[in-house]
């Protein structure tokens, strides 16, 4: 055992590699290596000779890679009971920590750069010590010595792992930032500190909100950090940068409202109107409506989306209303939603398939959809401004309203087509609707005519009786009702009582109101035998029907048509029922026209029909359909018989 | 001893200069070459270091040397791999050392004052690493086999400080009881008492397991530890009681596990054997005990103690458990805490209270029309408060007179929403099954309330009980026929008109009495879901009464605004009503009371004029043209 330096601390072996090392590498002549060693009594040989070779290629530019980015050398203080056991292994790991500080810090400057300035110009020493009882590292930095310390196993992968230094700094700049901005508001930084305090609001460091009661949630600091971050905003004026990123950092967070609206709907109930949540809810509705006008489709829609949140299903039935009352309370939601669809009707009535498309955006309010050929081009909405208006008797007044003064039958048409989408009761809500825009024809009419295609075979009596109100008070809608009655029973089942309509509406159909219902288009043509009992015997149906008769063998939406025919079998229906009227006139008007239909359309089966439109050829009527089948229960010993057409069946069925 | 070679640290690291390259000869003539090789030495020995750093790391620990005493069997012959072996023995000491003090702190200074020297030993039949540590000898021993992974394999001094440790406070507490033992020391006998180690359970009863190994679990049970700890914890509670509110606080969180881990376990597991203990029994001391403490401790408990409660203390096979405490009482107060709350029918997350509230009252949430949802799990009416609260007739009978006695339609409605998922249990008789929902309904008083409530809750949800109910009460409740008559209804709701007719037509018939206005009107009280049934039963009323006179009143009530959609229901019915009406040849007096109502209503709110338009139209005199269907043969007459 050699004698060591006096004032020696025993047991450890430091050495440190000071910034020099570099240089010595860079110009031998002027080597500075130092070695500053406190030497144990269990140290040999001596330790004269350095442990590592100081010229190595590796360690030497490594090393002044970390002194060009730290912009000045650092000192790697390593405890000599932590090193590897070998040479070759100790300067791989002495070349590996300075790479992987070097690296640390030029990652910090690009992604992290105020943490980089902060904290690079501190970082003169790093410390490496062992702890026998550790199993994993220790990491602080002290920045009155301006060291890293690392405190850990000896058994390790690497003397200073991968992102300890930007750790470390990392945590010193948060604590420093804290320490300068825990007290400051935007008004009270100069404009030069702004971009770091915007750093420390949104930073990872920032106090975490606690929302587990009222008073948590009224004074949560995510509030508080989004009041400040709007502040900034409003201050940015001359720092575009900074405005860039407040927006950006603002248009996210519409989430933690709608978290709180859904997840703590109890707690926002019962927050005081004057409380840090209710200043920052307020503050934020109106930079996102202002932000909504400069935002592009998909962000529109995500503040649409949070404009409209939904409740919880359990809040939804508690409250019965699909979206939290409570929630924007200063944000207009159905004025919102309205002003889009102004923006919609002033650009046309974009759809999904018209020349300019629909944004989606406009879509998730507007549901706009659209007629191609034979079919129908749906939106892609879920409905939400038109459900939010109609769950209160407030919000349908306001939308019949819009839809008066807008007198716009595409507006109407969408509304009228989303509605039984948006509610419980379609049928319900939808009268209670078309009254209330019964004073406006051109957006009754197309609110009707959106209702009556889906309300095939509909048997609800509420719409019989409401037809007859209609018939009887609104005199100009005749047509328009007949097609809604002829739809209703498009399958001649008996939904509305033909041969009684002139007791349920007043009187037989009229030559005019039958124009106005065969103008209604060739479905409602195509339907005519079916209104046929209902129909006045004053006057011509040739004349009304015969103009109307190309459009409707030529329309592809007639495949659809009654009992899932064709316009061949209305055309053969409306010649039975002539015939049964023994209208001889009519009949040899429709021969004509058939007759000239296939001079004009060869190839056409018509010709059969026009043979058939002859009063001496007219078949006796068919007889009525017996009435539906209904499974009787009887008592006695036969438990089950059926019945038909009012008589039994013959050996009744057990 | 001979075999023994004490290798001091300081001195074997003194002595751990590196040499150069070392040769060892095999018998195959192979050399194999241990490197490094000079080159690559560094010019100190790191190892050394280490060793150096990690000894006086221990000793500091300590506060004092802990020798290392290692048998040449079991250390490495390759010097470097020795020295590996010690550095990694000294990590392992300080480790264990650190844990100890950390787990132990009351216990780290007795142990590391008696630990001066670990002695590594080889043994030849050991299979796994073990330790003791004998405090009296100031030494850890550890055997190990040939080539062992370690010196001081992890973990196994931890588990010798442990094993010593519960030595030691079984020497110095196995004797005493709370009474004897003197007041500054009864925290640390409460921590003998109850003290657990992963895998060892309670550390206090491992004295006993030996005893109890191999004996039927009944038996085992029977002759457990536990009852008696629990007597004396009870008894430390009481002794703590304004004198030591941290051992007060301690000894009561552990009583209240006691009703999760040791009496629901019994309970519910042991019921059987349970009958067969007298009173001087281990169990029934304990039990005693607790039910004594428990009795006075539920009162004081908080939300989180009363939820542990309620989900420990129903689900039991045994009849009698915890003897003087009022179960059923206690599950009454957290109702009457739901309902001084106001109610909720919805939770707040992770809120103790909610969670409390779910496992008694199980509230349901409901809509304007009346129906019932739940977003959560409930398991009150299968395992739980109302399970516990209807097992038999007599615990029946007492809910419905908390019912009856609270008059509160909300906590009936609530209630029994709940019940109606209790599945039908035996009756107490044996003879058939009974359903609790339909034994409390009928320990209610019909006149009041909750007996309304409990109809409505039966009659939303349409099954073959309805029908059978329905009957029931006809025939013995000859004053609530209404409520009777709505249950019927509902069990017929969804007949066809063929059906539905020829059903209500024979009523009279079939239950021996007619549907009178008294009977109509006591139905309408269950709102609009009765009234809709109106048209539906209308051949089953009686002649002699007019139909508008008993539902004219109600309109009001039932229609607030005609004009809006939610009203379209009850227009419905009515539309039914006037077409029935216009159907019967005794209809127009009645046609004519709903004609002067609908005048007076649409003249009095103009806004409702469209949505009565028609029924005024029809109920008018000659409106009812409007309503009859024209046959084939009426038009082609008409034609």
């Amino acid at each position: 055992m050699k004698s060591r330096p006096k004032g020696a601390r025993a047991g450890l072996l430091t050495i440190a590699i000071a910034i020099a090392l570099a240089l010595a590498a860079c110009s031998p002549a002027s080597t500075q290596v130092s070695v500053a060693t406190r030497v144990a009594i269990t140290i040999t040989p001596q330790v004269d000779t350095l442990p590592f070779d100081p010229r190595s290629a590796r360690i030497t530019a490594a090393t002044a890679e970390l002194a060009e980015i730290a912009g000045h050398y650092v000192a790697l203080d390593v405890d000599a009971a932590i090193v590897p056991e070998f040479r070759s292994s100790f300067e791989e790991a002495l070349g590996q920590a300075f790479e992987n500080m070097a690296r640390d810090l030029a990652d910090l400057r690009k992604r992290a750069p105020r943490v980089f300035a902060y904290g690079a110009p501190l970082l003169e020493h790093v410390r490496v010590r062992y702890d026998a009882a550790k199993t994993r590292d220790e990491i602080t930095f002290d920045v009155a010595s301006r060291t890293l310390s690392i405190l850990g196993p000896a058994k390790r992968d690497a003397l200073v792992p991968e992102h300890t230094l930007a750790r470390a700094l990392g945590d010193a700049y948060r604590t420093h930032a804290e320490r300068r901005f825990r007290e400051a508001t935007p008004d009270s930084i100069p404009a030069n500190e702004r971009r770091a305090y915007f750093e420390y609001l949104t930073g990872s460091g920032y106090a975490k909100s606690s929302e587990k009661d009222v008073a948590g949630l009224a004074s949560s600091p995510r509030a508080t950090q989004i009041l400040a971050v709007l502040r900034l905003y409003e201050l940015a004026d001359f720092d575009r940068a900074l405005a860039s990123d407040a927006t950006k950092w603002l248009s996210s967070e519409f989430s933690w409202f709608v978290q709180q609206y859904v997840h703590n709907g109890a707690l926002v109930r019962q927050l005081p109107a004057d409380c840090i949540f209710r200043r920052a809810e307020s503050a934020y509705a109106r930079w996102m409506l202002a932000a909504y006008r400069t935002a592009d489709d998909d962000k529109q829609l995500a503040i649409e989306r949070a404009i409209f949140v939904r409740s919880f299903s359990q809040e939804r039935v508690e409250q019965g209303k699909s979206y939290p009352p409570f929630a924007w309370p200063t944000i207009d939601r159905f004025a919102f939603g309205l002003s889009i669809v102004d923006a919609w009707r002033s650009e046309g009535h974009p759809t999904a398939i018209s020349a300019r498309r629909v944004s989606r955006a406009q879509d998730f309010i507007v549901c706009p959809e659209a007629t191609q050929g034979d079919s129908r081009i749906g939106s892609r909405c879920d409905h939400d401004w038109y459900r939010f208006a109609l769950e209160t008797a407030e919000g349908r007044t306001r939308l019949a309203a819009a839809l008066v003064e807008r007198n716009d039958p595409k507006f109407a048409e969408a509304a009228f087509t989303a509605l039984p989408r948006a509610v419980d009761k379609p049928v319900d809500t939808t009268i209670a609707m078309l009254r209330a825009v019964e004073k406006s024809p051109v957006v009754w009419r197309a609110a009707m005519r959106a209702f009556l295609e889906r309300a095939d075979n509909e048997q609800d009596t509420a719409i019989l009786e409401e037809a007859q109100r209609l018939w009887l008070e609104r005199a100009e809608y005749r047509g328009v009702l007949l097609y809604l009655l002829a739809r209703i029973d498009r399958y001649d089942n008996g939904n509305v009582d033909w041969r009684g309509f002139e007791d349920a509406f007043g009187g037989k159909v009229s030559r005019a109101e039958l124009e106005a219902f065969v103008a209604e288009g060739p479905i409602a043509l195509a339907l005519l035998p079916t209104v046929w009992p209902a129909l006045a015997k004053d006057y011509s149906r040739a004349e009304i029907i015969v103009p109307k008769l190309d459009a409707m063998l030529e329309d592809p939406s007639v495949r659809r048509a009654p009992k899932g025919g064709s316009a061949y079998t209305a055309l053969s229906n409306i010649i039975g029922r002539l015939c049964v009227e023994k209208n001889v006139a009519d009949l040899a008007a429709l021969r004509t026209y058939l007759r000239d239909r296939v001079q004009r359309h060869p190839g056409e089966a018509y010709a059969r029909l026009a043979d058939e439109a002859t009063s001496d050829r007219c078949k006796p009527p068919p007889p009525s359909p017996p009435p539906r089948n209904e499974v009787r229960l009887v008592s006695g010993k036969e438990r089950l018989r059926i019945f038909q057409d009012g008589k039994r069946k013959a050996g009744g069925q057990r | 001893m001979t075999s023994w070679r004490s290798l001091a640290i300081l001195a074997c690291v003194a002595a751990s200069a590196c040499g150069g390259t070392q040769h060892v000869a095999v018998e195959n003539d192979v050399a194999i070459t241990i490197t490094p090789a000079d080159g690559d030495q560094l010019p100190f020995d790191p190892r050394a270091a280490r060793l150096q750093s990690a000894t006086a790391q221990v000793t500091a620990l300590a506060g004092h040397p802990i020798a290392l005493q290692i048998d040449a069997a079991v250390a490495s012959s390759l010097r470097a791999d020795f020295e590996r072996q010690l550095v990694a023995a000294m990590e392992e000491i300080a480790r264990s050392l650190t844990v100890w003090k950390k787990e132990e702190p009351s216990a780290f200074p007795r142990t590391v004052a008696a630990l001066r020297r670990v002695e590594c030993r080889y043994r030849a039949t050991v299979k796994e690493p073990s330790a003791t540590f004998d405090s009296e000898a100031f030494v850890l021993r550890i055997d190990l086999g040939a080539h062992p992974a370690a010196l001081v394999p992890r973990g196994v001094m931890f588990e010798a400080f442990a094993d010593e440790d519960d030595r030691y406070r079984d020497r110095e507490y196995g004797a005493k009881t709370p009474d004897s033992v003197h007041s500054s020391e009864r925290r640390a006998y409460f921590d003998y008492l109850v003290r657990t180690r992963p895998g060892y359970g309670a550390l206090s009863e491992r004295k006993f397991r030996d005893a109890l190994r191999g004996l039927p679990s009944e038996e085992a049970f029977a002759r457990s530890p536990r009852a008696d700890v629990i007597v004396r914890v009870v008894r430390l509670n009481e002794l703590a009681k304004g004198n030591d509110p941290e051992l007060e606080a301690k000894s009561r969180a552990w009583l209240f596990d006691q009703l999760q881990y040791y009496f629901h376990e019994a309970y519910r597991r042991y019921a059987k054997a349970l009958a067969g203990f007298d009173a001087k029994s281990p169990f029934r001391l304990a039990e005693s005990a607790y039910a004594r403490w428990l009795a006075g401790a539920l009162p004081t408990a908080s939300t989180k103690e009363r939820l542990l409660a309620v989900r420990k203390m129903y689900d039991l096979e045994a009849d009698r458990a915890y003897p003087g405490v009022d179960r059923f009482a206690f599950g009454l107060g957290i109702v009457d805490a739901w309902r001084r709350a106001g109610r909720p029918q919805t939770a707040t997350a992770d809120d103790p209270e909610s969670r409390l509230f779910d496992e008694v009252v199980c509230p349901s949430v409901f809509d304007a029309s009346g129906r019932s949802s739940r977003a959560r799990s409930c398991s009150s009416a299968s395992i739980g408060f109302l399970s516990f609260a209807t097992k038999d007739a007599e615990s029946c009978t007492r809910l419905a007179r908390v019912l009856d006695e609270r008059e509160d339609a909300d906590l009936a409605k609530q209630l029994f929403t709940t019940l109606r998922a209790r599945p039908v249990r035996t009756r107490d008789d044996g003879i058939g099954t009974v359903h609790p929902f339909l034994e409390v309904l009928h320990g209610l008083d019909p006149k009041r309330r909750s007996f309304r409530e409990g109809i409505d809750v039966l009659a939303r949800d349409r099954d073959r009980s309805l029908d059978t109910e329905g009957a029931y009460l006809w025939k013995a409740y000859p004053d609530e026929r209404g409520r009777a008559l709505f249950l019927l209804g509902q069990s017929k709701r969804d007949f066809g008109e063929y059906n539905g007719d020829n059903y209500w037509r024979e009523f009279e018939q079939r239950f021996g009495a007619p549907i009178d206005a008294k009977i109509l009107g006591q139905m309408l009280e269950h709102g609009r879901i009765a009234f809709e049934l109106v048209p539906k039963l209308w051949l089953g009323l009686t002649r002699g009464f007019s139909r508008m006179d008993v539902l004219v009143p109600r309109l009001d009530a039932l229609l607030p605004d005609a004009a809006s959609p939610e009203a379209m229901p009850v227009l419905r019915t009515l539309s039914a009503i006037v077409t029935r009406l216009c159907a019967d040849r005794n209809g127009a007096a009645d046609l004519a009371k709903l004609h002067a109502y609908l005048v007076q209503r649409t003249a009095a709110r103009p806004s409702e004029a469209q949505a009565l338009a028609i029924l005024k139209r029809d109920a008018a005199p000659g409106g009812c043209k409007a309503r009859t269907k024209k046959t084939t043969d009426d038009a082609e007459g008409n034609d």
